[in-house]
């Protein structure tokens, strides 16, 4: 919010970092399609969501320091620019709930059985409102504690788990029908690294003079190398049990048991998971915050904040009541949601830039592309 | 209702008052140094009133020229007085034949040829030659001249420089500051023997007129911060700055916070080592304690004795100093946690013991501890006063009514004496800190009980956030940490690298010299391979 | 502005204020838990019913290292109740008990013979749905009553429940049986190619009397349900095929008397192939003894000595393991898991043989190369006897 304060690219990269690993340990889905072959899926959906990384790079060359809202109003106008933020915000907004309301699920069905939801979500909100009134700058800061922390756990859990690991549950490869491996690619792009666009929103924080390129692409690398590791590990621990499990990564945990000391350490996979959520949860409380700002044209987020977040809580509360119906809508339906609003629109946004510019350049009347809504 | 809060904290006034920089110390009168000696003393005598010590001395320069000197006894050393002041004018005056009293134009010729004394400033104006007088010197004023003399004199009783009390080491120096700003100026410059040590003198307190010292080294300190320290000390407008608490209240970033983001110290080394990191001292006149800004969070883990100690050893230190912060924050909210709602996490044959131990307790175990913490507070504030001979008795009492008398007659359970003897003793391996984490462990202990692993994460993630975004003078409180500046974090703040390896400073300081040293690894033994550095040469 | 946003952090403090009051509902002291280490299935009077046996700790009566020192009586206490179902079962007993069952620190589920032959799947179901559960725990298949077993004399623990799982992991290190949680088990019945295990523990009473456990092989599963049996010499032999055999040792019949040799290194390499529609498995043993205790007179160190007690081991190996693949083969249950091992490295051409699997096993061929050394024979290079008539 300081108009003094700013990140750097390494800032970028962690924050960036933070918020692919929380997504990560939230969804399931990819494992469930492809079961021992869910590894697979990682360096597909790696390399199919290279098109879509040029898309968000080459919007940012052409916008520098603006965020994802005031790019669209630069390339639609105002009124129909605000009309896709809107759609952009309401997309940040579905998101945010539907991370919270993961989050709260696990915590209500196993860490802490028998808490009211509402209690839960609602302070949790209050932090998330707290932290994210400072601006994103000290969240910024200590990305790089959150994501360290998270990946040494995750590693060191790795290791815990190589004496229940039996190398036989890979295979046998490569033994799906094709249109499954292509059902986890896509689940993968849409539902992990699509969830890139958020950081478009972040732009206006970094100094003006950081090339964006290297944090993205880093950070993109950082997604794969994790979340290979966590499905590898399990895949090896899990084996045939993998689709069945309402949660993988939490259950390798579970397996855990040495002596009787380290029987339960799931419960630092809870810890890690409700840091990184909270970090998330920040970072998308404060996009969508940013686009209601901009939308209605307040200058800073920050008086949005409160209420906002009140209403992102009974919103959670009131769509998902019933936890059957949201896992079922997170892994089939909300992928395809998804695809559109994070590849489809910034393409489209991106095809009217270059139209804008082509026409500038070589002045010509022409109707502009971009007014012409799909 | 609420403004009723608001009038009380006064909160957005002080943040008013700061903001508007322009404003200093208000003006003062001004009166000018008459000629005439009979005017001069009237008004200075009419300025002190009827005060005792205040004396005004007249006598004549070579029997002939009228003169007076005016002092406040107690704060001057009067053999100077009579030796270097009233002699030289009175008898050895006449010792020179033809020196003529009347042709002393101005305090130049005085002071160039016949005053033996160091330290003079000539003055125009009477109340400052009043203020002078009670800063310990001497004002000297002659018969037809509009300018009077201000002589250093200055010579109260002040306190030796002995060991202070407040940090103890085992090896380095015991020198500790004292209430004298010229004594501790001198003990920083005895460390750090370049001119380019500034000493720039300010003055604050409308009544009080004390001395300050804003230390830096020139060329190693960012001069914006320098800038920064004075500017935001010549806000300053108040009564009485007493001791360098209330400078530090005035002149910090985070005034109503739980954090200091300004250090205090009573050692001059330590002093000396922060002035050449690139930070700026702050010497208040009537207190032993020194300020240094900006200050880090990771300073409240740095003790002057790891410097003195053997790397593999500071290393372990610092690492228990750390760990001794966390544990004492987080104990009581942990032990809450697991045994209200966690309790899969608890080893079986535990869990027996403690499920034998809890059978029969009047109170559930958050109770407990809160019990037991306030108890231990409550000792301890007690034990801060307590006279020598008393304390022992009072701190036996204290812990057996504690440990033992609690525990037998089924009060409380062990494990939570335990808990809590734990917590106390690891919140004094930083003394700074302690005081945070006293308030912090039970906004912790709060959340534990009622949310349980879940609370305790919310509440460290949101003070760690709040930690995060405060800054102390421009520098991020939780650097090299949040933002990351590896190069810092691997010298000297999870563990002290050796001095040799320290080849730059602090970079969140932004020093306008970043370099500090050289050296590469000490190697003296001839027939190994040359160290790294002499490779390059 | 400011005194707005001051409202609001203090609506919302009085508002966690309130929700001090409430609290957690699921947050229990310790002493409101009643902590089940191990349970018991039986079948119970009514068919369709079970009999669940819960093993609860008394924590004031077990001897801890806590000076207090314990009071007397049994450190447990077992609680019985009828249900159609685990989890009815379980809330039928807390009618009879003054604190909330906590499965946390499970260690043992004793399932018994009979209800295991119909089907163990509904049972497990309750404890892999559960949160609170290990997931770690033992399955345990009692011979006679699970109850009777949960009772069972617990010499060197203060726990029945404690006592039988730390005999299942005494038995793993000597490589006699296989210990199996519950998440082993569930992965081995979901793939195909495999049938799970899960040891067999008896009641027998000794010379005074008292009534002890005992591990006595294991028994198979088709699915979920209690297919047959393995003795314990088989369950061993099984560890040997599964390669998880560290030590032990083999007793031969060689040269007029007994030869034992202790095993230092054993290492088995299953590698299938796939033949004109038929699984031929090649079984690859490698063992390492020395030895240990002869009672035979003459030397036999000598190369042809030990080549012959080599080859005898090796013969040892291979018998055991043809007597427990035709014991196997006979019921159709392929317990080395030799169809999985075949499915993971040809997976299209098994694939189809896997769906009729336990007929293809008895069709399966195995191969052996199995490799016997006698590397030390102890400090002494014969034995020490006096010759006939000498002084």
């Amino acid at each position: 919010m300081n108009a003094k304060s700013r990140i750097s690219g390494l800032q970028f990269f962690t924050v960036t970092a933070c918020f692919l690993i929380g997504t990560f340990l939230r969804i399931t889905s990819i494992t469930s399609v492809l079961a021992n072959d869910a590894w697979v899926s990682v360096f597909t959906g790696a390399v199919a969501y290279l098109p879509f990384l040029a898309v968000f790079l080459g919007l940012v060359k052409r916008y520098p320091g603006k965020s994802l809202f005031e790019i669209n109003e630069a390339v639609f106008g105002a009124v129909a620019g605000r009309i896709l933020s809107c759609v952009y915000t309401y997309f940040f907004t579905m998101i945010l709930t539907t991370t919270l309301l993961d989050m709260a699920n696990f915590i209500v069905g196993f860490i802490m059985p028998g808490t009211p939801i509402t209690l839960v979500l609602a302070a949790f909100m209050v932090s998330c409102v707290y932290a994210t009134r400072k601006g994103l700058e000290p969240l910024a800061r200590i990305s790089a504690l959150l994501a360290s922390g998270a990946c040494l756990v995750l590693v060191v859990n790795s290791l815990l788990t190589v004496a229940n690991a039996d190398t036989r549950y890979l295979f046998p490869m490569f033994t799906l029908p094709f249109l499954r491996y292509v059902q986890g690619t896509h689940t993968t792009i849409s539902l992990y690294f699509g969830e890139s666009i958020v950081f478009l929103t972040l732009l206006p924080m970094l100094d003006t003079k950081t090339d964006i390129k290297k944090p993205m692409i880093a950070s993109l690398l950082f997604a794969v190398v994790i979340a290979f590791l966590a499905v590898t590990r399990e895949i090896l621990t899990l084996g045939p049990l993998l689709p069945y499990v309402a949660r993988p990564s939490y259950e390798t945990m579970r397996i855990i048991d040495i002596e009787t000391i380290l029987t339960r350490i799931e419960s630092i996979y809870a810890f890690i998971m409700i840091s990184l959520t909270f970090f998330k949860a920040c970072t998308l409380l404060f996009a969508s915050a940013s686009g209601i700002a901009q939308i209605t044209r307040i200058e800073s987020p920050k008086p949005i904040l409160f209420p906002f977040g009140a209403f992102v809580v009974v919103f959670a509360l009131q769509t998902y009541p019933i936890v059957g119906d949201f896992l079922y809508w997170s892994s089939n339906v909300s992928p395809f949601i998804f695809t559109i609003i994070e590849f489809i629109l910034p393409l489209l946004t991106l095809l009217a830039a270059w139209t804008k510019g082509f026409i500038g350049s070589s002045q010509r009347l022409h109707v502009k592309k971009g007014a012409v809504r799909k | 209702m609420f403004s009723f809060f608001k009038k009380r904290l006064r909160h957005s006034q002080i943040r008013k008052q700061a903001a508007e920089a322009s404003r200093g110390p208000s003006p003062k009168p001004q009166t000018p140094v008459d000629a005439s000696l009979a005017k001069n003393l009237h008004g200075i005598k009419a300025l002190f009133g009827g005060s005792e010590d205040f004396v005004a001395r007249p006598f004549l320069i070579r029997g002939e020229r009228k003169a007076a000197i005016c002092y406040v006894d107690g704060l001057v050393k009067s053999g100077l007085i009579h030796e270097a002041i009233l002699k030289p004018f009175m008898i050895d005056s006449r010792l020179i034949n033809d020196m003529d009293p009347f042709a002393l134009a101005s305090m130049e010729d005085v002071t160039a040829a016949f005053l033996v004394v160091g330290e003079v400033r000539a003055e125009t104006d009477l109340n400052q030659a009043a203020e002078m007088c009670l800063n310990g010197d001497v004002v000297l004023f002659i018969d037809k001249m509009a300018e009077a003399l201000v002589v250093n004199a200055k010579g109260w009783e002040k306190r030796a420089v002995t060991d202070p009390q407040t940090d103890a080491v085992i090896r380095g120096p015991r020198e500790g500051f004292t209430e004298s700003l010229r004594t501790n100026t001198a003990l920083i410059r005895r460390r750090i023997k370049i001119p380019e040590l500034r000493m720039d003198p300010i003055t604050l307190g409308v009544r009080s007129r004390t001395h300050l010292c804003v230390t830096y080294i020139e060329n190693v300190a960012n001069p914006a911060l320098v800038e920064e320290v004075k500017r935001r000390l010549h806000t300053i407008d108040t009564d009485a700055i007493i001791n360098s608490g209330y400078v530090e209240e005035f002149i910090e970033d985070t005034p109503l916070s739980l954090f200091p983001t300004i250090y205090y110290t009573e050692k001059p080394d330590v002093v000396a080592g922060k002035l050449l990191e690139g930070r700026v001292a702050v010497i208040t006149d009537g207190t032993p304690f020194v300020l240094t800004m900006p200050f880090l969070f990771m300073e409240n883990f740095q003790s002057a004795e790891d410097y003195t100690v053997r790397p593999p050893i500071a290393f372990v230190l610092r690492l228990i100093r750390l760990l001794s912060f966390f544990i004492s924050l987080v104990t009581p909210a942990f032990y809450i946690a697991l045994t209200k709602y966690h309790q899969e996490l608890i080893p079986t044959p535990l869990l027996f013991t403690m499920a034998a131990i809890s059978d029969g307790l009047p109170f559930p175990s958050a109770v407990e501890t809160a019990i037991m913490l306030a108890a231990f507070e409550l000792i301890k504030e007690a034990g801060i006063r307590l006279p020598k001979p008393v304390g022992q008795a009072i701190s036996i009492v204290g812990a057996l009514v504690m440990g033992q008398a609690a525990t037998q007659a089924g009060l409380v359970s062990a494990p939570v004496v335990i808990i809590v003897a734990l917590t106390a003793v690891t919140s004094f391996t930083s003394p700074t800190v302690s005081d945070v984490t006293t308030i912090l462990r039970w906004f912790l202990l709060v959340l534990a009980t009622v949310l349980g692993g879940l609370g305790i994460t919310l509440g460290l993630l949101t003070i760690l956030v709040y930690l995060a975004s405060i800054k102390s003078f421009s520098t991020d409180y939780l650097a090299p940490f949040a933002p990351l500046q590896t190069p810092d974090i691997l010298r000297d703040t999870l563990y002290r690298a050796p001095l040799w390896s320290m080849r730059t400073r602090p970079a969140s300081l932004k020093p306008f010299d970043a370099i500090r040293q050289k050296m590469s690894k000490p190697n003296f033994n001839d027939n190994q391979r040359p160290g790294r550095g002499e490779r390059r040469r | 502005m400011k005194s707005r946003s001051f409202t609001a952090y203090l609506l919302s403090g009085i508002l966690l204020c309130c929700f001090l009051l409430t609290g957690c509902t699921s947050g229990a002291q310790i002493d409101q838990l009643a902590i089940v280490m191990g349970v018991g299935i039986d079948k119970g009077s009514a068919p369709d019913n079970y009999l669940v046996t819960a093993q609860i700790a008394r924590p004031s009566h077990v001897r801890t290292a806590n000076e207090g020192g314990a009071a007397q009586g049994k450190p447990y206490l077992d609680i019985q109740q009828e249900g159609k179902g685990i989890s009815m079962a379980m809330y039928e007993m807390m009618r009879q008990m003054s604190r909330r069952a906590y499965l946390a620190h499970n260690e043992v589920i004793v399932i018994s013979e009979d209800v295991a032959a119909e089907t163990i799947l509904p049972i497990l179901d309750y404890f892999i749905r559960s949160l609170e559960a290990k997931f770690t725990v033992d399955l345990v298949i009692a011979r006679g009553t699970a109850s009777g077993l949960l009772a069972a004399d617990s010499n060197l623990e203060q726990m029945p429940a404690k006592h039988l799982q730390n005999l299942l992991e005494n038995q793993v290190k000597n490589a006699s049986i296989e210990e199996m949680p519950l998440y082993k088990f569930l992965s081995d019945m979901l793939s195909p190619g495999i049938a799970p295990t899960i040891p067999i523990m008896e009641l027998y009473t000794d010379e005074t009397g008292i009534q002890n456990a005992r591990v006595q092989g294991a028994a198979v599963f088709d699915g979920g349900t209690l297919a047959g049996t393995l003795s314990a010499e088989q369950t061993r032999t099984l560890q040997l095929v599964r390669d998880k055999v560290k030590s032990g040792y083999i007793n031969l019949d060689a040269f007029g008397s007994y030869v034992s040799l202790d095993i230092t290194h054993s290492k088995t390499s299953v590698t299938p192939r796939v033949e004109n529609g038929r699984v031929i498995a090649k079984i690859r043993i490698r063992q390492e003894y020395i030895l240990i205790d002869t009672g035979v007179q003459a030397d036999i160190t000598t190369e042809d000595a030990k080549a012959q007690l080599e080859r005898l081991a090796a013969m040892r190996l291979i018998q055991s393991v043809e007597s427990l693949l035709q014991d196997t083969k006979a019921q159709g249950l392929d317990v080395c898991g030799f169809g999985q091992m075949a499915y993971r490295k040809y997976p299209r051409q098994v694939e189809a043989l896997l769906e009729t699997w336990p007929e293809q096993y008895k069709a399966l061929e195995v191969e052996y190369d199995v490799e016997t050394v006698i590397t030390i024979t102890g400090s002494i290079l014969r034995p020490m006897a006096p010759k006939g008539g000498e002084q």
